[in-house]
């Protein structure tokens, strides 16, 4: 099983926020504990929730100069470098969502190449093992007979795209 | 209508498998659906796992499902509602405005 490479250290909204406040500072700089707080929403006075987990993973650096609340936090470059993964990953999110080219509206009308497009579709599916021959037919029968591409989707429905176009 | 999570990182939302769920689900045209096993192959979740998070979300309103009878065998499909698309747009705009400019 997969839940996706989101990096589980950024993704907790604690450490993202403070992640991402960091991040948005000059490369080398730093901000105090108690800034730091005031900006991602945290009381000050106490320790930083998140922080200690961002530090051991080596993404942020706390440097104890003048003790705690005065304390320096900069984002690390190994840190800058996770972010940017981070991103990256959450751009591409919906992993095959490009699958579902642009389709025309559940209402839009049908024509003889759509019909025919989804009947040599359930054809190869047949073909493939995943649909009995009466289920075929009865497909191939609403298929053509549809009139809007809602209705050739639904004698589709619960199938791959056999095609697979891939995307990009 | 539902009230909105007040946290502007929808919890329902960014826990990762729930994130891919409704990021997949929201890809879709308007009013289609897509089977729960066309769903958990593109998400890669167990089934067991899948149905969990489809109930959190639809319990919170953001996913309809139905279940049709195909034959001797059961189809469910699963959408986005227009709450769970709107509470997905203010969860990426919370993110972006987060994550601005970076």
């Amino acid at each position: 099983m997969s839940t996706g490479p989101l990096d589980p250290l950024i993704h907790d909204p604690q450490r993202l926020r403070i992640i991402a406040t960091l991040a948005e500072l000059p490369d080398g700089d730093a901000l105090t504990v108690t800034r730091l707080q005031a900006m991602t929403g945290q009381p000050p006075g106490r320790p930083v929730i998140g922080l200690p987990e961002l530090s051991r993973a080596g993404y942020v650096r706390t440097e104890l100069a003048g003790g705690g609340a005065r304390a320096a936090v900069a984002l690390t470059r190994r840190g800058r470098a996770a972010l940017a993964r981070y991103i990256a990953t959450l751009r591409h999110l919906p992993p095959a969502a490009g699958h579902d080219r642009q389709a025309p509206a559940p209402g839009v009308r049908a024509g003889d190449a759509d019909r025919d497009a989804v009947a040599a579709a359930l054809g190869e599916h047949f073909a493939q093992g995943r649909l009995t021959f009466e289920e075929l037919s009865a497909r191939l029968d609403a298929t053509l007979a549809a009139t809007t591409h809602g209705e050739l989707s639904q004698a589709a429905r619960d199938l791959p795209d056999p095609t697979d176009p891939g995307h990009g | 209508m539902m009230a909105m999570n007040d946290d502007p990182l929808d919890p329902l939302i960014h826990v990762p498998a729930r994130l891919k769920i409704v990021a997949t689900l929201v890809a879709l045209p308007d009013g289609d659906t897509l089977s729960f096993t066309r769903l958990q192959d593109m998400i890669g979740l167990t089934p067991g796992n899948l149905i969990v998070h489809l109930r959190k979300l639809e319990e919170a309103d953001y996913i309809s499902s139905e279940k049709t009878r195909n034959g001797t065998a059961s189809v469910t499909t699963v959408a986005l509602t227009a709450h769970g698309r709107k509470a997905f747009g203010a969860y990426t705009q919370a993110l972006r405005d987060l994550l601005g400019g970076l």
